[in-house]
């Protein structure tokens, strides 16, 4: 805490070694559908899931790390410690001045999305497990300063339930899942429809709260263009994904998700703040022009951000105008991040940024944007 | 002519006639391909190419429960349809002028994208030509013609935006996404004769709202949803495509390219636009994409370039206007559309402009649109 203040950032990503899989999973049984690293045509190495080629990502993101910021390695072995090892991590915190981080997913997907892609929902559940285990033995035994959240299955709710169980009670403080699971894997449901209930009332019952990844639904982007030089390309990707995330959470606001569990909390990661403001504008016109006119009663009483301050949580980094809009925006919603190692990390300028950005902002709302709202969400002892 | 109104209304909408093409595509050539109305599955609707649409207009705002999509022609409004009649409107809302927009050529103009190349053409002429004479035409001081492209070849593009440019309309209207419609991603030198003709003419390049973008680009609600929940929450979410059109843009270095091109953007509200420059910016400066054929900073470019629409939001007019830039923002109506004004106009602008000063006032609601559009 030597800036004066504590620093927990609510989002970044660990990422998942070669062996995570291939050892953890029955060769036997599974063989080279376990997700495993294979080097391609020119050099690069890249994740194979389910016998599919995951191309368009590199093996490893840690840019943040690399000399220009802005490059991912093209092979495991090239990848920087801080991305992967959790002691160097540590350290790379402590340089950066964070004190606490939330730990989301890379190989595996952002938000879990890769491994919701298998259509196989045994060997979903087997890599699921696997990543969960791996993670809590990984990350969350060596420090409290790692809070680690499990993936769930989607092609089954009852095996999300029980996996939500499984590792909650083995040490994992939230549930990570992908946006629109019902895009990328044809056995799962809407996640609007009632049968995910289930999910959200277990959440509830454990107490932890529900995780979505921006980029987690891809095709609400616009492609990057294959004429694009890779750099800019790469610019545009970290525009394009939080953009998507107002689709997102302007969906779950009026999807009844929330009226039907008031208690369970739901994190909007990485989708940035500077938009909200709109967003909740929008919700709000549309809500009283359309759902409040009519018989009554009315299909939704409840106004789309009397939802959202009660139970949404969004994440911030580099903004400045979102922080300025903050009453709009909620001061008890809004979650400081520092997405190490991505592109977009604010490491290792945290602090300076943070100083920067937070100029004139009182002490006790600053503190509850970069630390307190994060702390209550998973129960971190600050 | 003055602006007596000082109200420029830079997104409405105008209904096809029934006539439209009936009246100027030959049915020797087309037949009952041609765009007409029948009367099937229990109302009136577009026929087009000898496909049913499903709609007839798209006017919500006048209806009397501000929900129905008329299917009885009879029952919508002149004003619609009719300049003279859309001349009465516009002096109960006190607007001078407005910039029009499709309705059955969809409302970025890519109902005919992707069809035979001739039937397109004619389709889209014809389009056109109805803007020409019988809006334009009728008060050129009060409507604001843009000409939908034909896409079936670069040749075929830049020769209808310049027959109509002559014809004086003042804008081109895009389709958010050429990409998914078999077309070069906007990034492509392909386009390069379409903004050289854009440049030359002194025109707008607009994209309209969702651009026509592919479903695949929003969430689906959940099957069998309540119907108003489901319109709220479409109707909330249709600002997320957009954005991601104009990053593509300032990307793809078309406005670096072309210093003197000028983009609008129809129908997307600006709230998000701190968001876009901010970011922007940022991927920007971390990636040194001025060493990677992007000189410019983005959000400067955005203020050299760039038009953005209001119309019912408050927060950003009255809390960061400024961050976005006066200079750069205009407002709109979307008559006859469900998120419409109308008739509530005078109520939303007195909310959106109490204590902004009259000089920004004057910019927003007319002056910049003066700008962007080349008008007198």
């Amino acid at each position: 805490m030597a800036s004066g203040f504590k620093l927990i950032s609510a989002d970044d990503h660990v990422l998942e070694p070669p062996d995570l899989w291939t050892e953890r999973l029955s060769k036997q049984k599974w063989g080279d559908r376990a997700p495993h690293v294979a080097r391609q045509p020119g050099g690069t190495e890249r994740w194979v899931v389910d016998g599919k080629v995951d191309a368009k990502r590199p093996v490893a993101r840690a840019s943040a790390l690399s000399a220009d910021s802005f490059t991912d390695p093209d092979t495991w072995s090239q990848t920087p410690k801080a991305a992967h090892d959790p002691a160097e991590r540590l350290k790379a915190m402590d340089q950066d001045g964070v004190d606490a981080q939330v730990l989301y997913p890379s190989a595996s997907g952002v938000s879990g999305e890769v491994l919701s892609m298998i259509e196989d929902p045994e060997l979903e559940l087997a890599c699921v497990q696997a990543y969960n285990d791996w993670l809590l033995e990984t990350w969350g035994s060596p420090s409290p300063r790692f809070v680690p959240q499990c993936l769930v299955p989607v092609s089954s709710i009852g095996a999300a339930v029980k996996e939500m169980e499984r590792s909650v009670g083995k040490g994992h403080r939230g549930v990570v899942m992908p946006a629109a699971p019902w895009r990328i894997n044809a056995a799962a449901p809407h996640l609007y429809d009632p049968v995910w209930d289930p999910v959200w009332a277990k959440a509830t019952e454990l107490d932890i709260p529900i995780s979505f990844h921006s980029g987690s639904a891809p095709n609400l982007l616009h492609e990057i263009s294959e004429g694009f030089n890779p750099a800019v390309g790469k610019g545009f990707d970290l525009v394009r994904q939080p953009t998507s995330t107002g689709m997102v959470i302007g969906r779950f606001l009026f999807s009844g998700v929330g009226e039907r569990f008031p208690n369970t909390q739901f994190v909007f990661a990485a989708g940035g703040i500077d938009w909200m403001a709109f967003l909740l504008e929008v919700a709000d016109h549309e809500w009283e022009r359309i759902c409040m006119r009519g018989d009554e009663p009315f299909e939704m009483p409840t106004k789309p951000t009397d939802i959202y301050y009660r139970q949404c949580s969004v994440t911030t980094w580099f903004e400045t105008i979102g922080l300025r809009l903050r009453a709009i925006i909620g001061v008890n919603n809004i979650l400081w991040a520092s997405e190490f190692p991505l592109e977009t990390s604010t490491w290792p300028k945290s602090v300076e940024t943070v100083e920067k950005n937070f100029q004139g902002i009182p002490a006790g709302e600053r503190d509850r944007i970069l630390s307190g709202n994060t702390a209550k969400l998973y129960k971190i002892a600050v | 002519m003055g602006y007596p109104y000082k109200r420029i209304d830079v997104d409405s909408h105008i209904q096809e006639k029934a006539n439209t093409w009936t009246s100027r595509m030959s049915k020797k050539k087309w037949g009952d391909r041609i765009p007409h109305i029948e009367n099937r599955d229990g109302g009136e609707q577009w026929i087009i190419n000898g496909q049913p649409t499903g709609t007839l207009a798209v006017c919500p705002a006048v209806m009397p429960d501000r929900l129905t999509w008329p299917r009885e022609w009879s029952l919508i409004p002149k004003g619609v349809y009719e300049a003279e009649g859309r001349m009465e409107y516009m002096d109960q809302d006190g607007i001078d002028c407005q910039v029009m927009y499709p309705n059955v050529t969809s409302p970025s103009g890519g109902r005919f994208q992707g069809m035979e190349p001739d039937f397109e053409e004619d389709c889209v002429r014809a389009y056109n030509d109805l803007q020409t004479e019988e809006w334009y035409g009728v008060n050129p001081n009060r409507f604001i013609a843009l000409t939908v492209p034909v896409y079936s070849s670069i040749d075929r593009t830049v020769a209808e935006v310049k027959r109509n440019a002559k014809n004086g309309h003042r804008g081109v209207v895009l389709v958010g996404t050429p990409h998914l419609r078999n077309l070069p991603h906007f990034s492509d030198r392909y386009w390069d004769p379409l903004w050289e003709t854009i440049v030359e003419a002194r025109l707008v390049a607009s994209i309209h709202g969702s651009g026509d973008a592919p479903q695949s680009m929003r969430l689906e609600p959940l099957p069998g949803m309540e119907h108003r929940r489901a319109s709220a929450s479409v109707a909330a979410t249709g600002f997320t495509m957009h954005p991601q059109y104009l990053i593509n843009l300032l990307f793809a270095g078309v406005l670096d390219r072309y210093p003197d091109l000028t983009f609008v953007s129809a129908e997307t509200g600006i709230g998000w636009l701190p968001w876009l420059l901010e970011s922007c910016d940022y991927a920007w400066e971390k990636g040194r994409l001025w060493n990677h054929g992007l000189p410019n900073r983005p959000s400067d470019l955005f203020r050299q370039h760039c038009y953005v629409d209001f119309w019912y939001e408050l927060s950003a007019i009255q809390q960061y206007r400024e961050f976005i830039g006066v200079d750069r923002i205009m407002w709109e109506t979307d008559f006859p559309h469900p998120t419409a004004l109308w008739p509530d106009t005078e109520k939303f602008l007195a909310k959106a402009l109490k204590g902004v000063p009259k000089a920004d006032q004057d910019k927003m609601m007319f002056e910049n649109a003066i700008k962007a559009f080349n008008l007198e």
